[in-house]
């Protein structure tokens, strides 16, 4: 599904520039879910964002193909409609928008670029209830801006609905651990583990083994300077747990 | 006048020798020869008089177009059935050429409806707002306005009004507005102009609002043509727990300047100014407001909204005064604008002139392209880039209506504003 | 908190009445006759020595300001000036050229002692150490390492002491005074002057170029980072004499250099007018830092007697990556009108301005900047903290503007002004105009008075309320204050304390 080859980026640093990722590879097929792990400013968010597609990137080397197609050539939205979801580890307030309106378009854009027929505004509001009730989000939020005056976990518990409406075939999710409470937590990570299926993957990108008590992946990737530096089976998150990224940042 | 007179200014010159000869000894025409002296001395503001530094009208306004005569009924008539009123079930005031049509000493729903010149004219009070004006356009229409009409709203009123400028091609039109909204009653007005190719409008509208009354006023300036000019100026006094709630809307094209002049004058009162304004190609957007506070504990709140794109011209002049002992006064000011291409102009010049030590002042502005954050996150979500950058630039326009409190009304007005984004058409959205 | 504890140390050792500044010098002057005219000004240009073109610059300038009037947009209000009561001209008698310190007058380091400018200056002045010395009173500057700084000093409209010259000579680096600059360095004058700041460009800039009478010249040659910091002190001391200083400051390609300029005044009845002008051009990667502390006489509690200061300073980022960084303490004079701006042609220039003023008694200031976005990715900063005490005003006037062509420029500007008392006037006049799409601006203002909560906070703590509001005040001008270089930090901290006496209570 997913097939990242050597690929190395940089980002412009003021005049200089600075290469985060050096080489790094990654196989993930439909239905598995990777847990990508590692220290501080190892570059994990970078590979979340070059997924999606983020500007200010610069990938001098290597490929990422997504179903055999070349993700570096399409554009944000076309990811979106192959079916690529980034949940935002800082999703970003957009004043003036409703989240409803934004969702709409959203959806609809995507089905559209699909060759699919755009949902009824009956059709929608279902869709957007189902997953609204599943993630605890309140019908009040989706009438405001988006992620405007929402606390950290409404944020997030925002982005994992997005998640469940707009059903990607594979979702990175970004620190979505990071500032959520243990409630808030477990209904996220009941969000994403609802939507698991065989055709669906998933790349949890977090700095703590937390997270994976609750979504338990089927492979665990150490990330530091810039490559994968050990992968292994759900068991190499409990040991960094209790050994720490040191050796890593050593290797690295 | 100045030894540089230009056409336009004997234009007005000759009109002011044409209309004193019908002048009576009533009040308001006993002011018209003293405004028009004191706006000749000066005559058309132009850059290098400060309030007038953005929107040089004696350089724009080279020439005027003739003055209109009476309106043609049928005309009229038709031009109104063309475009229904905004809000169902509003009383309409007409004012065709600058004259007041309708019935003579009309009241409807508590609502009383005069004329300002001629017969069963009621004019008295008006006039006392503008009378320490010096601003140069306020002091034309003082002195050559044709008519116009003067409304007592006495009672709480559930009725909207809808004061409504029809004006003939070409034609230059000066029409007068005096609005008086009695204590404790309220007022839901808007205001709108239609049609007028080329035409130049000078309003004037004087709204006093006494004591705990409320009013929610709202003025659309579409420009009906790149010759056309819409300028417009508001004086308004709110007295003790008075409240206003103000709007201007500005789209279309040719020149618009919307002026106000706010004096809150009783304690806690409250007024608040939003503007939602959309200046594409040769469309000169201006909106100016003085707002002096001289009261205790007033709060008043300004959010100017300016896109512009293709070479549009967006000004906003915001003026918070604090007149010496009106402590406890609360006053923000908050402009954005956003420019949908490369080009176009954005000034904004909000001024602070606080004379009282115990106040909370502050103004903001801002002007830039699109935040790319939030583009990408919408195209993150699958929508394209140009409709993410038009459902942006549509939010940040439709954010100044966030205090028109009829929904329907809100959202008619959030429509005309993405018609008017339309414009840009494909060049900016892709 | 040690650094509040700090500045409670500094503002309650200050023991000064209302303004300490205030004596007469008794110097004989040599001057020119009262008013201006051809004549006079062809007296200025023989008396300094200077060459044909310097002359007819002048007299240029002179033909062209006599066509001129005086602006009237400022928030500042003064009975109008008789240029033709104004000498124009006056220097020290017996100092027309000093060679070396002990040619000055002793009388003159009296007063520079009574000034209370910075001791450490005083004693390189007065020969009690040699340059590069360390001073026992390096602990008021806390463990900032020690700084050298040179100093033309300039008494009245002459200069009439410089040292450090050798060890700048050495580095390349000439700085001299503008007569002298003139004749020793006429190609770099010539290239320079009036560049920045064109003989027409305002009444008071003209006036100046018609008559200036001295200041100082900076050229630093290319790669060269000036080795310390140069200071000039401008006063005016004699009755009725107009002070028109003109400074031209240059750094070629990648130079840097950092000047302070403070001042202080006699007290007099008549009002004094002063009217400089400052250039700096900053080529391809230099760096220009320019701060002042200006505490002239700001008149008596009627608001009679203080300075009018005129200035007009500007800079030029001439060169690509070039920055220019203006600073300024200003809390003297009856009237200041003032605008330090920049610039930005160079692409991926920038300017910077903070300002503290402080206005008290019948003070007027109307002052602010300008930054003028020219070249690609120029960026530029505004940081100005106004207060307004007793019965002034103070005003901030502001301009920000890009070009079409100045494509990604940014600025950001913070206003924020303080009121103490309900008397006196805080006016902020930003104008901020953007003719492009790809400028980011962003422009907050902030009127307010200290809150009672603050002032109460400290009083609680056995902080005296005029105190109490000095060490306020000093936190709200804090991001200011630390743009300056160490000694004047300390003296700006001290000026903000006397300039607020009498303001509470």
């Amino acid at each position: 599904m997913l097939s990242i080859e050597n690929l190395h980026a940089s980002v412009e640093d003021g005049e200089s520039t600075r290469e985060i990722l050096k080489g790094l590879d990654l196989e993930i097929w439909p239905g598995e879910v990777h847990a990508i792990m590692g220290p501080n400013g190892a570059g994990k968010s970078t590979l979340g964002h070059i997924i999606a597609g983020k500007d200010g990137y610069d990938v001098t080397e290597g490929t990422i193909s997504f179903n055999d197609e070349n993700l570096l050539e399409m554009a944000p939205e076309e990811r979106a409609a192959a079916g690529i979801f980034l949940a935002f580890q800082y999703p970003v307030e957009v004043p003036g928008v409703a989240t409803m309106t934004f969702l709409k378009a959203a959806l609809n854009a995507q089905r559209e670029a699909r060759g699919e027929k755009a949902l009824s505004t009956p059709e929608f509001m279902k869709a957007v209830k189902t997953a609204a009730d599943k993630l605890g989000v309140k019908q009040e939020m989706l009438r405001r801006p988006i992620n405007v005056g929402f606390s950290g976990g409404e944020k997030k518990r925002n982005e994992i609905m997005q998640m469940a409406l707009l059903q990607p075939k594979l979702a990175v999710l970004d620190e979505t651990d990071s500032g959520l409470d243990i409630d808030a937590l477990r209904i996220v990570s009941e969000g994403v583990n609802s939507l698991r299926s065989p055709e669906r993957s998933f790349l949890v990108i977090t700095h703590y083994q937390r997270l994976l008590d609750y979504i338990v992946p089927d492979h665990v990737h150490v990330l530091a300077g810039g490559r994968i530096v050990r992968s292994g089976g759900p068991e190499l998150a409990k040991e960094l747990e209790e050994r720490g990224y040191a050796e890593f940042l050593e290797a690295a | 006048m100045s030894a540089a007179q230009t056409e336009a200014e004997r234009t007005l010159a000759a009109l002011f020798e044409s209309r004193s000869a019908s002048f009576t000894k009533a009040p308001i025409d006993a002011a018209r020869a003293d405004a028009f002296r004191r706006f000749a001395a000066n005559g058309l503001p132009h850059r290098r008089v400060e309030a007038y530094k953005y929107t040089d009208l004696k350089a724009r306004l080279r020439r005027l177009p003739e003055p209109a005569g009476p309106a043609d009924n049928a005309r009229v008539a038709a031009t109104l059935a063309a475009h229904p009123p905004l809000q169902e079930g509003a009383t309409r005031v007409l004012i065709a050429n600058g004259r007041y049509h309708g019935a003579i000493g009309e009241t409807i729903g508590g609502i009383r409806i005069a004329s300002l010149l001629g017969e069963g004219a009621e004019t008295e009070g008006v006039g006392t707002l503008v009378a320490a004006s010096d601003d140069p356009l306020t002091l034309a229409n003082v002195g050559l306005f044709e008519g116009g009409v003067s409304i007592h709203v006495d009672a709480p009123s559930a009725r909207p009004l809808e004061i409504v400028h029809v004006a003939n091609d070409e034609s230059l039109v000066m029409g007068r507005i005096a609005v008086f909204v009695a204590p404790g009653a309220s007022a839901n007005v808007v205001e709108r102009v239609i049609g007028g190719r080329d035409a130049v409008l000078n309003t004037l509208a004087e709204l006093t609002i006494a004591e705990g009354a409320r009013v929610d006023w709202i003025r659309i300036a579409d420009g009906a043509s790149e010759a056309s000019t819409d300028l417009s100026s508001l004086h308004v006094r709110v007295a003790e727990r008075g409240r206003l709630e103000h709007l201007t809307v500005s789209t279309g094209l040719g020149l618009a300047r919307a002026q106000a002049f706010a004096h809150v004058a009783g304690d806690e009162a409250d007024v608040n100014f939003r503007a939602a304004t959309v200046a594409i190609g040769k469309r000169h957007a201006d909106n100016t407001l003085v707002l002096r506070h001289d009261a205790l504990n007033s709060t008043s709140s300004e959010v100017f909204r300016s896109a512009v794109g293709d070479g549009g011209t967006a000004i906003v002049q915001g003026r918070i005064l604090v007149a010496p002992g009106a402590q406890k006064t609360d006053a923000r000011m908050m402009s954005n604008a956003l420019f949908l291409d490369e080009t176009g102009e954005v000034v904004n010049k909000p001024e602070l002139e606080i004379f009282a030590d115990d106040v909370q002042c502050g103004h903001g502005a801002t002007s830039g392209d699109l935040d790319e954050e939030m583009v990408f996150y919408l195209r993150a979500r699958g929508v394209p880039e140009v409709s993410a950058r038009r459902l942006l630039a549509e939010a940040f326009v439709v954010e100044a209506l966030e205090r028109v409190t009829d929904e329907a009304l809100q959202d008619k007005l959030a429509d005309h504003l993405r018609g008017a984004l339309d414009v840009m058409g494909g060049k900016t959205w892709s | 908190m040690p650094a509040v504890q700090e500045t409670i140390d500094r503002v309650a050792a200050i023991d000064v009445d209302k303004y300490k500044y205030g004596f007469v010098t008794d110097i004989e002057s040599e001057k020119a006759p009262k008013g201006l005219s051809e004549e006079v000004i062809a007296f200025i240009s023989a008396k300094k020595g200077e060459p044909e073109w310097m002359l007819a610059w002048r007299l240029e300038a002179y033909k062209r300001w006599k066509t001129m009037t005086e602006p009237e947009w400022a928030m500042v209000d003064y009975p109008p000036i008789d240029y033709d009561s104004i000498y124009y001209y006056a220097a020290p008698k017996g100092t027309s050229a000093p060679k070396s310190l002990d040619e000055v007058d002793p009388e003159l380091l009296r007063t520079y002692e009574k000034l209370g400018i910075p001791l450490k200056e005083q004693e390189i002045l007065a020969g009690v150490r040699k340059q590069g010395e360390p001073s026992d009173l390096d602990e008021i500057a806390g463990d900032a390492p020690y700084s050298r700084v040179a100093v033309d000093a300039v008494f009245d409209s002459v200069s009439v002491v410089t040292t450090f010259k050798d060890e700048l000579a050495k580095a390349g680096v000439i700085f001299c005074s503008i007569s002298e600059a003139v004749r020793e360095h006429p190609e770099l004058v010539q290239k320079y002057l009036g560049t920045v700041v064109p003989t027409s460009d305002n009444f008071f800039a003209t006036l100046n170029s018609a008559v200036f009478t001295d200041g100082s010249f900076v050229y630093v040659p290319p790669g060269v980072r000036c080795p310390m910091e140069l200071s000039t002190y401008f006063r005016i001391n004699e009755q009725n004499t107009g002070q028109f200083e003109r400074t031209l400051i240059i750094a070629d390609k990648g130079a840097y250099v950092s000047y302070l300029e403070g001042c202080t005044a006699p007290q007099r009845d008549d009002n004094q007018l002063h009217a400089a002008v400052v250039e700096l051009i900053a080529l391809d990667d230099a760096e220009i830092k320019y701060s002042t502390v200006q505490n002239w006489y700001p008149g008596d509690a009627e608001g009679k007697g203080g300075i009018y200061n005129f200035v007009t300073k500007r800079g030029d980022c001439r060169g690509a990556r070039s920055k220019i960084s203006w600073t300024q303490v200003e809390t003297g004079s009856a009237i200041t009108w003032k605008y330090p701006s920049c610039i930005l042609r160079g692409d991926d220039s920038r300017g910077e301005f903070y300002s503290i003023a402080i206005s008290n008694g019948r003070q007027q200031i109307d002052s602010g900047t300008k930054m003028i976005h020219l070249g690609k990715n120029t960026s530029s900063r505004i940081i100005s903290k106004g207060i307004s005490a007793g019965r002034s005003s103070n005003t901030y006037r502001g301009l920000v503007r890009a070009n079409p062509k100045a494509k990604n420029a940014r600025n950001y500007t913070q206003c924020d002004s303080l009121l103490i008392g309900d008397k006196c006037a805080a006016i902020t006049i930003p104008y901020v105009e953007s003719r492009t799409g790809t400028a980011q601006f962003e422009h907050e203002a902030t009127t307010s008075k200290i809150s009672d909560d603050q002032l109460f906070y400290c009083r609680a703590r056995g902080i005296g309320e005029e105190e109490a509001v000095a060490l306020i005040v000093n936190g709200f001008v804090r991001d200011v204050i630390q743009q300056l270089p160490m000694e004047f930090a300390v003296e700006a901290q001290k000026l903000i304390g006397v300039s607020l006496e009498g303001s509470v209570g």
